[in-house]
């Protein structure tokens, strides 16, 4: 099979992907609203208090954490429906189409980035409104959008991994949900890490969620670091991606064979 | 016993400004089982809500037992047990458990719900699966269980809303030995089915509706007598092989037809049979089979709606019976 | 054996009153427990209140304490709250589908009392609730939590928490038996529960938001409860905040058992 080939089905895949979460009011409100809900309700309730404390509007912190944590927590949508395809019959009818195998996975994880992409700009341009701005010009907001995308695969491929894992389509939400909440609450997004208690603080620092938001901060707003964050959430999404899609191929070519054999 | 255990005169629901059911009566004399058919949409599922207290009708009157639905709908479900389209029952709890919990809600005391639900379980053939939970069980176990549920405490009626749907040979067989034994027993049983070969086992009477009216009523026999007693029919597999068969044959049957892939000559006996294959021999026409046919419930179906009992009635109706 | 065993006398099965609605309250409600108490859910109603009571203390402790709050006895009411809340959700959820699988319809042609249904999902989401009151109570006295009013206002603290989530849970019930599709009553219900929350004393006095947010804060009935529970722990102003919180979960007692009410009679 061709490059081109695989290529072209997956992006028809990919297509219909997005299409679907355009489509899909209940994936719009998750992945779209409800960041947006958090967003503007933590900047009511805790500007008063937070401001000051990190330097720059609460805007500048909040919104590149809230961007984070849509990524993070829109990977159940990825889990959920890899899930539905892989065992609700969609999955064998493309195995007996003249398809090639790689195209699924690949055209899921296409669309997947575009949905994370797409949520990520709508939602910088929904925090414009609050005060939130790119102060660093066009090239650093770009790298802005990159980091959201790479932070946003860590998630991805694990979310696949998990399809490819659980017997039941809930236990995929609850394995997904509660550690990007814990991630986001201990993390640089909604308070610097000199507010946390000292003995957290080194968590908080390690948090993948921390250096992605401090990553997006310094690249959004103007006197933050810039490449320590950046250089760590590279190092993150190459480490998770060196060990979660080896392990998702695998996973994926296996339930191939279970099913033929 | 022979007084209507169900009445129904004149029966009207809307939703909104949509006539779900447009004016329906029909009576069920007790120990008897009445099939309501309909194609999808056609209102029979409204008719069972309203006849089991979970709608109110609109105009018209609905007794069950006696008991007037808007007067005194406790009487009537005192005196009523319904299975839904769904196996309403609870996946997480076991079977007997369920049993059990339905039986105390009918105030069965402990050991007398533990007991019926022992007996009922052996009876559809789940004592084994009995203590497993219900969303482990097949389909058919779990319609099973549904209406061994509606049969904890015995009342006189029993509604059944498309009881077999879904389900493969084996089961729909073994409801159907239930439903015989139920109306044995004294039961009077309205149920509602798409498949006419259900109707035609084991109702009494059978009461079509379309588009929210009944459109026919009567024995499966007076149904089918109604669309004409039997007919030859001739199968042809190849078209133009059947278009020579058809004109021949309507030299003497002028009523001769063409239906899915077979000529039909209404009426006639073993006679005309023999008589219609010389005729096709005579002129070369091999024919792939022919057969003496009563009409069965499908013909009476397409004659009286002109259409099949699948077929759905209109758009809003199907988008509710979906609902 | 027969399946029929012949038709029992139709006054057997007379709905009654108060004791059947007692007695089959409670068999519904065991089995709403049977449910909801497996191993994976408990653990979430424990530690899914905690994660967030820590989270938010972890956070903004030492912000509160800049603004001479203390963070630690502050917070507890509003996870409190919040989690009486989600629990008020879910139980519309699980109300909805009750209702798709038939259990609502099937109960309703029973002679089964009317309230039965929504008085067993109210008495279950109360003993899921109260597990999840009493896991964030424990844990916020580990972080300096104090009832100033001893455990009489502990007793109090427990029982207002509770008439909270009675009601929410009597309103979003409604609103789960009025739909035969739990997920759209999911996310419907999360989306304004968010804003709902927060936009009162909750979280954070009313002092320290904008100007213009401050008459919805000091209006919303969430801040009525959550100042209440927050009197009760610290011994100040106990009547007049309990006497408030009482009026508005009065008012909305009566919107939401009538709304209850008409949903259920409406279910098929």
């Amino acid at each position: 099979m061709s490059a081109a080939k695989v290529t072209a089905e997956s992006l028809l895949l990919a297509g219909r992907g997005v299409r679907r979460f355009l489509r899909s009011p209940q994936q719009l409100v998750h992945t779209l609203v409800m960041p947006l809900i958090l967003l503007f309700t933590m900047l009511t309730v805790f500007g008063g208090i937070v401001a000051g404390a990190g330097g720059g509007p609460y805007v500048a912190r909040l919104a590149p954490a809230v961007v984070m944590f849509g990524a993070a927590s829109g990977s159940v949508l990825t889990g959920v429906g890899f899930y539905l395809d892989l065992n609700t019959g969609l999955y064998d009818r493309f195995r007996t189409m003249p398809i090639s195998r790689a195209s699924p996975l690949v055209g899921r994880v296409l669309s997947d980035l575009a949905r994370v992409l797409l949520t990520a700009v709508a939602s910088a341009a929904a925090a414009h409104l609050a005060g939130f701005r790119f102060e660093r010009g066009p090239l650093a907001a770009l790298a802005f959008f990159g980091v959201v995308l790479a932070f946003g695969s860590i998630f991805m491929w694990i979310a696949l991994v998990i399809a490819l894992t659980v017997r039941k389509v809930e236990a995929i939400g609850m394995l997904l949900t509660a550690p990007s909440t814990l991630l986001l609450f201990f993390s640089s997004g909604f308070a610097p890490k000199d507010a946390f208690p000292g003995f957290l603080q080194p968590l908080v620092g390690a948090n993948p969620l921390s250096s992605a938001a401090d990553a997006a901060i310094g690249l959004s707003s103007v006197g933050h670091p810039v490449a320590g964050p950046v250089t760590a959430i590279l190092c993150w999404a190459f480490a998770v991606t060196v060990v979660a899609v080896p392990l998702a191929v695998r996973l994926y070519r296996r339930r191939d064979l279970a099913t033929l054999g | 016993m022979n007084d209507a255990m169900i009445d129904v005169e004149g029966l009207r629901k809307s939703f909104g400004k949509k006539a779900a059911v447009q004016d329906v009566s029909f009576t069920v004399p007790g120990g008897t089982v009445l099939g309501l058919l309909g194609p999808n949409g056609a209102g029979k599922t409204t008719v069972i809500n309203c006849l089991s207290t979970l709608l109110r009708p609109d105009a018209g009157r609905v007794t069950v037992a006696g008991h007037d639905v808007l007067r005194d709908p406790a009487g009537v479900r005192a005196s009523i047990a319904l299975t839904g389209q769904f196996a309403a029952v609870d996946q997480v709890l076991t079977g007997r458990q369920n049993l059990v919990l339905f039986g105390r809600l009918l105030r069965l005391s402990r050991r007398e719900a533990g007991e019926r639900a022992t007996e009922l379980l052996s009876r559809f053939d789940l004592l084994e699966a009995g203590d497993k939970a219900v969303k482990e069980y097949s389909g058919g176990m779990r319609r099973r269980l549904d209406l061994a549920a509606a049969l904890v405490v015995p009342r006189p009626v029993l509604v059944l809303d498309e009881p077999t749907t879904g389900l493969d040979p084996r089961s729909r067989h073994a409801l159907w030995r239930v439903v015989r034994d139920l109306r044995v027993s004294g039961t009077t049983v309205l149920l509602t089915t798409q498949y006419l070969e259900e109707a035609d086992r084991l109702a009494d009477a059978i009461v079509v509706i379309d588009k929210g009216r009944v459109i026919a009523t009567g024995t499966p026999d007076e149904l089918k007598d109604k669309v004409g007693t039997t007919m030859c029919e001739v199968r042809l597999d190849d078209d133009a092989a059947r278009e020579r068969a058809l004109a021949v044959l309507r030299g003497q049957w002028t009523d001769a037809t063409e239906s899915d892939g077979a000529v039909v000559v209404p009426g006639g006996d073993a006679r005309t049979l023999t008589e219609i294959v010389r005729r096709l021999a005579d002129t070369g026409i091999e024919a792939d089979n022919v057969a003496l046919r009563r009409p069965t419930l499908d013909d009476v179906f397409f004659a009286l709606t002109g259409r099949g009992a699948g077929a759905p009635g209109n758009p809003g109706e199907v988008a509710r019976a979906v609902r | 054996m027969s399946v029929g065993a012949g038709p029992v006398p139709a006054a057997v099965l007379a709905e009654g009153g108060a004791a059947s609605l007692l007695r089959q309250s409670a068999l519904l409600a065991g089995r709403n427990l049977r449910v909801a108490l497996s191993v994976p859910t408990v653990v979430g109603m424990v530690v899914s209140p905690l994660l967030f009571y820590f989270g938010f203390l972890a956070v903004f402790r030492k912000m509160f304490q800049a603004h001479g709050i203390d963070f630690g006895q502050y917070l507890p009411p509003a996870i409190v709250v919040m989690w009486a809340t989600f629990t008020a959700v879910s139980a519309a959820v699980l109300l909805s589908r009750d209702r798709r699988g038939g259990m609502v319809a099937r109960l309703r042609s029973m002679p089964v009392h009317g309230g039965a249904v929504v008085t067993a999902r109210l008495a279950s989401d109360g003993v899921r609730a109260l597990i999840s009151v009493c896991a964030v109570v424990a844990a916020a006295h580990l972080t300096g939590f104090r009832f100033a009013t001893g455990p009489l206002g502990a007793v109090a603290f427990v029982l207002l928490a509770l008439a909270f989530l009675l009601v929410l849970a009597l309103g979003t019930g409604a609103a789960g038996l009025a739909s035969s599709q739990p997920e759209t009553v999911g996310s419907t219900l999360h989306m304004p529960a968010m804003p709902l929350l927060m936009l009162s004393t909750a979280f954070a006095p009313a002092s320290s938001f904008p100007a213009w947010v401050r008459p919805v804060v000091e209006l919303s009935p969430v801040s009525a409860v959550v100042d209440a529970l927050r009197a009760v722990a610290d011994g100040t102003g106990v009547a007049g905040a309990v006497l408030r919180a009482c009026v508005w979960l009065a008012v909305l007692l009566v919107v939401f058992s009538r709304a209850a009410t008409r949903a259920y009679r409406r279910a098929t």
